[in-house]
């Protein structure tokens, strides 16, 4: 309206600045709604959609589907044909529906008739009763009645029958009805079913990307702003893990990963290909799946990759770069920077496996192969003695890793010791021990002792670290122990030594590797090259500079004397054997090779050096006090090196890692790690490092402060150069970093940074993680194994072969190969292809390779049956788990050394043995295989064999050393195996029970389907691949079907106690009273018909054969030793144990033999040799 | 011991010919000589006297020793070569009988034995102590087993290829069972004489194996109906090479 001019505004204005404010207002109003409603999730959500779409799509365009789709169109036409027929049968069609609607109308005429009768009967009969009882049955009326009721039955009786004609006309009509629709009945069930495979796809394909206007509209407005909340289609995913909090400000609070929103089908399969954030999970048998042991809504996501999983934006998330690369390019296309104040940033992908760490503490090993880096980090940790400077509270091993000190100066001298502890590596570059002196802040240019601290000149590093390893050296010398050693009692015959030292198996732990890589890859002498396992025991060059014989000969016989925890163990060598190793130490060139450049020699140390090292290390003391001892009880040089060395030991923490007298109970120097990783990266000193590093690399300012962000940042820099963190500081000398320089690879520093990383204080729930005591006893077991180093000389898995078969099929088998044409010895397993080019390149192409099964395979064979493979390129080989030894045995009796071509063997003979022999002197005379020793061997037996080791393979030159177990060591072994073989019989038992009946996993499945058991092709598949969830929920059902097929199987090895029926009174007392020659009978029939002794010991009595080759374990043993089903097996068929082994098989089941002796067929008669055998110390045997 | 003399005797002079009739094929006779110098004679075998009690000593008394890896004789004929033919078209005969290897004083004779696939080999224990037969085979079956006196043991061979025998018990003694899948074969005498019958006429090249020497093939030779082609073909001394894992 006009401005009246009685107002002090002015109206219009006012009304514009209204309207204006109104529309601003209006505008942020829905700018506010915009801007909350776009999410960067919903957009990668969208485009998920469009993926799943297009996926869907080309679906449907597949050949299968196509297929059904011409399928469905043919049947909608016949479908369409049989209505039509049906509709020109309409006439007779409504005929018939009359028809049937008048037989309903009789029916229910006829039904309420009799109902009428019915009711009439009931009241004839009780009027009739009635009468009965009051006035008799004789009565007339009575009578008259019954008369009547019985016509009134008679007449309910022809009305029933009425309603059941009826009836049955009614059915009949509907019947031809039915007939007569049949056809479209029929053809309309298939036409529905016949789309039932690709309906799915066609549902989904509608639902993302509908093709109808409705549908397209429903789906905008579903997620239209302010009308998401009823049902949209773009949604956040939440996953909260029960019983997984996560630590904020000292509070607990449940976790909530909602990854999954932009990360849509990470637990689907079928992504693999796919663009971030679009990709399936790696591993989803492992992770994420239902079936997987880490199922997605159990553990969510940030558990193991960290991060915060509460952030729905790719920043917020603190997504982790897996290198500058990457970082440039996240903050080029996303402005990506590390979010700053979250404490648990991603890891790295390269350092996912850490998050292992947390839960699986007690199954390290069996999570071994799934984890590698990290478990490689665990096993250098435990190598390099990490553990006994920084406490881990869980860790399982407690021993110091270095040797004793407290009787070094029998084993070497002080020039050694001063050489030694300056630089470990200079004389051994593969040693543990860690440089710990002369690093870089305590370089010649570093001022360690200012003049100004009153000593009149600058101290430096080198003179420093001269005089603290002079103090270290004096002092560790004055604690040890240094009676001298008695003499070598024998003279020692340096050849017979060289052979000892390799045949007794020296050369499984120790290795004599050159120093330098281009030598190493010369070498061709299998005792000095380097494999994983040699490396257990130092490299062996140079030691005869370091040790003095008498030492070194007391040290082979017993070196439990001198380190009572050391992992070398005891061969029970003869005092010759030992003289002999020693004469060889000290005469060969080999023992006296020291790098070059290096000689032994006292370090010279300054006296004025020493004095203010002292004053430093007994700073409590008064300086005048100070100078009072140097005067007296330390005017001597070395009461003040022994003063000084027993505080730099301290300082230093040599103790942690050797015992040294007197210092055994001092503390570790070291930080604790137990929680290491739960650090918030504020309370790690990185010093002036990220300046420094900049400045190298050439970092902006923001790179370097990133650097700092980061806690693995600082653990690599630490492994890498440990007292780098020192540089540009000025620190006195007690305040200097001491962590020792171990000169690790980057793969090692990885792996070790890998495994720091875990050491988070999450406790997650052990109801999430319980291992089963089984998998602990395996656990304990495995560890026990690594370290006592048996895979050196052992084969404890067989290798596997991965081959195609004539039809295409892919195998993967545990097998092994056979000789090539005019090759003698097998091809190798490691390498096998350029053994193969190597071969074509003389002997011209390999048509066909020959694999021989090593376990029973469905499809293929039993154990020994043989494969021919003619697609030799295709052939992957991974060579058998252990048994490193074998080789290098096998060869030195073959080709011995270059002193002579034969071998002594164990009766004193020399013998040549020739290539023709190779597969014999590998299975006789290398140490034996143990693959599925725990079916084989009884465990107590086992233990007590591990205690105390004997010849039980008389011919064997090479030993088993006698191991010292700390508690429960040995018992972990033995019940390693017998647990494997447990856990290995469901599927050991699949896959006979299949190749025994010669089935397919389907056809199993079929079969068990009808004996009423819940099967499929998979689970009987997983089954025999030994998959834990498939054996859980279907073993039982197979071994019903076995029984029904009347397959027999041993059954698996009992957990607790071994029953030997052979020896129980209930079986031999009936038998001794039927037949009391029952042993003598036996023994006759042994000895006369195959004659076992000519080849086995018996009680102590040599074989036959004098040769050693032939040799076979003494018979006695085997009642406690062996199992008797596995025994029974052996004596049937024992190359269906050991292909190619020397026993025959000598009571073939098709064939009966020395029926004179023992008058049986032959299963009975093994039954009658194991009864024997089993009771070899009650029988009175006659010789 | 007659019929197991004749049928060595049969099995060393080429028993593998087809049915057909004798006019119309031709043969092949002659011998495989050593070519150039002669090697020298193998020592003995090394028998352990207590191993082998229980084996048949020989008419004089003392056990047969002789090494029969390489036996040539007086007139430079290889004994022991087994020669084969494919012939396209042609049926292979399979004996109905086992082929035969006996155990006889601790030796496997004869030292080779040729079969085709689908023959049965039998293992003949004629001596007075076990044997176990030890097969290396690599496509049929290996077999292990103990074999008592004067027994057999019987194997059907169906795979073609060359196999090892072997005793663990006795582990000088060592044969070889050659399974050929060839239509025609012999086996050459003491002397290196052979004989080749029943083959249709033309152009064939023979192939030849010997434990100890190389395999080979001959010249072509070429054969008529109804005469006999005579061939002397001579073997130098290849010894068998090895892969590349020999030191």
């Amino acid at each position: 309206m006009a401005d009246r001019g009685d107002t002090h505004y002015h109206v219009r204005s006012l009304n514009l600045w209204f309207a204006l404010s109104s529309l601003l207002l209006l505008v942020s109003a829905l700018w506010m709604v915009l801007d909350d409603w776009k999410r960067p999730w919903k957009d990668y959500q969208r485009r998920f959609r469009t993926i799943e779409a297009a996926r869907a799509e080309a679906q449907l365009e597949s050949p299968e589907a196509l297929a059904v789709v011409a399928e469905e169109t043919r049947l909608a036409g016949d479908l369409d044909k049989a209505r039509e027929m049906l509709a020109s049968r309409r006439g007779e069609l409504d005929e018939a529906n009359a028809e049937l609607r008048d037989a309903k109308g009789r029916l229910f005429v006829a039904t309420e008739a009799e109902k009428k009768a019915k009711q009439v009967n009931n009241w004839q009969r009780f009027l009739t009763e009635e009468h009965r009882l009051q006035h008799g049955a004789t009565d007339p009326g009575t009578v008259a009645l019954e008369t009547e009721l019985r016509q009134i039955e008679d007449d309910l009786a022809a009305r029933s029958g009425a309603k059941q004609d009826a009836e049955a006309a009614v059915r009949a009509q509907e019947k031809h009805i039915a007939e007569m629709e049949a056809d479209v009945t029929r053809v309309e069930t298939e036409h529905k079913n016949a789309a039932k495979s690709i309906e799915l796809v066609r549902t989904k394909l509608a639902a993302l990307a509908p093709s109808d206007l409705p549908t397209k509209v429903a789906n905008v407005i579903r997620d239209f702003p302010g009308m998401d909340f009823i049902g949209p289609n773009l949604k956040v995913a939440k996953v909260l893990p029960p019983d997984l909090t996560f630590e904020l400000n000292f509070t607990d609070k449940p976790r909530i990963d909602m990854c999954q929103t932009c990360h849509v089908p990470i637990d689907r399969e079928g992504f693999s290909n796919d663009p971030q954030p679009f990709r399936s999970h790696p591993r989803l048998d492992l992770f994420l799946t239902a079936k997987s042991p880490h199922p997605l809504s159990q553990f969510g996501c940030t558990i193991c990759h960290r991060g915060a999983g509460e952030a729905l934006e790719f920043q917020r998330v603190d997504h982790r770069p897996p290198d500058e690369e990457a970082a440039e390019r996240w903050h080029a296309e996303h402005g990506w920077h590390k979010q700053h104040y979250w404490d648990y940033p991603m890891l790295k992908a390269r350092y996912v496996e850490a998050s292992c760490v947390q839960c699986h503490k007690s199954s390290m090993e069996l999570i071994a192969n799934d984890a590698p880096k990290m478990a490689e980090g665990y096993r250098l940790f435990e190598r390099y003695g990490c553990y006994a400077c920084h406490k881990v509270e869980w860790f399982p091993t407690k021993r110091r890793p270095g040797p004793s000190l407290a009787a070094v100066a029998q084993k070497t001298n002080a020039e050694f010791v001063q050489t030694w502890v300056s630089n470990p590596r200079a004389f051994r570059p593969t040693t543990w021990m860690p440089k710990i002196f002369h690093l870089e802040n305590y370089g010649p240019d570093v001022t360690v002792a200012a003049s100004h601290y009153g000593t009149g000149r600058d101290m430096k590093g080198d003179e420093w670290s001269d005089a603290a390893v002079a103090a270290v050296s004096t002092f560790v010398l004055s604690r040890s122990a240094s009676e001298p050693l008695p003499p070598v009692p024998v003279d020692g015959d340096a050849t017979r030594g060289r052979e000892v030292f390799r045949l007794v198996g020296c050369l499984a732990c120790h290795n004599m590797a050159p120093f330098t890589d281009e030598a190493r890859d010369a070498e061709t002498d299998l005792a000095n090259q380097r494999r994983v396992t040699n490396e257990h025991g130092p490299n062996l060059r140079g030691v005869a500079t370091k040790v003095t014989p008498e030492w070194l000969f007391a040290w082979i016989k017993d070196p439990q004397a001198y380190w009572k925890e050391t992992r070398m163990p005891n061969l029970r060598l003869s005092d010759q054997d030992a003289a002999d190793i020693v004469a060889y130490v000290f005469e060969d060139p080999l023992f006296k090779d020291v790098p070059t450049g290096w000689s032994p020699g006292e370090v010279a140390y300054k006296r004025d050096v020493l004095e203010e090292q002292a004053r430093w290390f007994f700073n409590r003391e008064l300086r005048s006090e100070l100078d009072r001892r140097f005067q007296n009880e330390w005017k001597d040089d070395k009461a003040l090196l022994v003063a000084l060395g027993e505080k730099w030991v301290l300082a230093q923490g040599c103790h942690s890692c050797h015992e040294i007298p007197g210092l055994q109970d001092a503390q570790p120097i070291g930080t604790e790690l137990t929680n290491w990783a739960s650090k918030t990266v504020d309370k790690l000193d990185f010093g002036f490092m990220p300046e420094i590093l900049a400045e190298e690399h050439g970092w902006s300012h923001e790179q370097a402060l990133a650097f700092k962000e980061y806690r693995e940042n600082f653990l690599e820099q630490k492994l890498r150069e440990p007292r780098s963190f020192d540089r540009r500081k000025v620190k006195n000398p007690t305040e200097r970093l001491r962590m020792p320089w171990f000169n690790f690879t980057e793969a090692q520093i990885e792996a070790i940074s890998c495994f720091v990383a875990g050491m988070v204080d999450d406790e997650v729930q052990h109801a999430r993680m319980v291992p089963s005591p089984e998998q602990t006893a395996m656990d304990h077991g495995l560890r026990v194994i690594r370290q006592k180093n048996c895979v050196a000389c052992h084969v404890l898995e067989p290798g596997v072969i991965d081959f195609k078969d004539d039809e295409g099929a892919q195998h993967s088998v545990h097998g092994q190969f056979l000789v090539f044409d005019g090759d003698v010895l097998p091809p190798p397993m490691k390498g096998f292809q350029e053994y193969v080019a190597k071969y074509e390149e003389s002997e011209g192409d390999l048509e066909e390779v020959v694999v021989q099964l090593l376990e029973p395979e469905p499809g293929l064979g039993r154990t020994g049956d043989t494969v021919v493979v003619s697609d030799v390129d295709g052939i992957k080989a991974r060579p058998p788990w252990g048994g490193d030894l074998v080789e290098p045995i096998a060869e030195y009796y073959l080709y011995g050394d270059d002193h002579h071509e034969d071998v002594e063997d164990v009766d004193g003979q020399r013998r040549g043995y020739t290539e023709e022999q190779y597969d014999k002197v590998r299975w006789t005379f290398a140490p034996p295989v143990l693959v599925g020793e725990g079916d084989k061997i009884q465990r107590d037996w086992f233990y007590r064999f591990l205690l105390d080791p004997f010849p039980l393979r008389q011919q064997l030159r090479v030993r088993m050393p006698t191991f010292h177990w700390a508690e429960g060591e040995a018992a972990a072994v033995a019940d390693y195996f017998a647990g494997r073989a447990r856990l290995d019989w469901p599927a050991r038992y699949a896959r006979r029970l299949l190749v025994a009946k010669e089935q397919t996993p389907e056809q199993v499945a079929q079969e068990m389907v009808k004996l009423g058991v819940r099967a499929t092709p998979a689970l009987v598949r997983g089954i025999v691949a030994g998959r834990a969830l498939e054996i859980s929920t279907g073993s039982e059902g197979l071994q019903r079907y076995g029984r029904e097929v009347g397959f027999e199987s041993s059954p698996a090895v009992d957990p607790a106690y071994e029953a030997i029926p052979q020896r129980a009174p209930s079986t031999l007392d009936p038998l001794l009273a039927l037949h009391p020659e029952f042993f003598s009978t036996v023994h006759d029939l042994v000895v006369k018909g195959p004659n076992c002794v000519q080849c086995h010991f018996l009680q102590g009595a040599p074989p036959s054969q004098t040769t050693p080759i032939a040799w076979a374990p003494d018979l006695a043993h085997a009642r406690d030793r062996l199992r008797p089903d596995w025994v029974r097996e052996w004596l049937t068929d024992p190359a269906r144990i050991y292909p190619g082994t020397s026993m025959p098989a000598n009571f073939p089941l098709d064939q009966e033999q020395w029926q004179d002796l023992l008058p049986a067929p032959s299963a009975q008669q093994i039954e009658a040799v194991l009864t024997w055998l089993y009771n070899l110390d009650r029988a009175t045997v006659r010789n | 011991m007659i019929f197991y003399s004749v049928l060595l005797a049969a099995a060393a002079f080429g028993a593998g010919s087809p049915e057909v009739k004798s006019d119309e094929v031709g043969s092949i006779s002659g011998h495989i000589l050593w070519d150039g110098e002669r090697p020298a004679a193998k020592p003995d075998l090394v028998m352990d006297e207590k191993a082998a009690t229980g084996c048949k000593h020989g008419a004089d008394g003392g056990l047969n020793k002789k090494d029969d890896t390489l036996l040539i004789g007086d007139n430079g004929g290889i004994k022991n070569v087994v020669l084969t033919i494919e012939v396209a078209g042609a049926e292979r005969k399979v004996p109905a009988e086992p082929v035969a290897i006996d155990q006889q004083g601790c030796r496997f004779e004869p030292h080779v034995v040729v079969l085709p696939v689908g023959a049965t080999l039998r293992f003949h224990n004629n001596d007075d102590t076990n044997h176990n037969i030890h097969t290396f085979a690599k496509k049929n079956q290996s077999i292990n087993k103990n074999v008592a006196q004067a027994s057999n043991a019987d194997q059907l061979l169906d795979k073609a290829e060359v196999i090892d025998v072997k005793c663990d018990i006795h582990p000088w003694m060592k044969g070889y069972v050659v399974v050929t899948d060839a239509t025609h074969w012999a086996i050459t005498g003491a002397d290196g004489s052979f004989k080749i019958e029943g083959l249709p006429p033309g152009e064939y090249e023979i192939s030849w194996w010997h434990e100890e020497l190389n395999k080979g093939k001959t010249e072509k030779v070429k054969v008529e109906a109804g005469k006999d082609t005579p061939l002397e073909h001579k073997i130098s001394a290849e010894k068998k090479g090895g892969g590349g894992r020999r030191r």
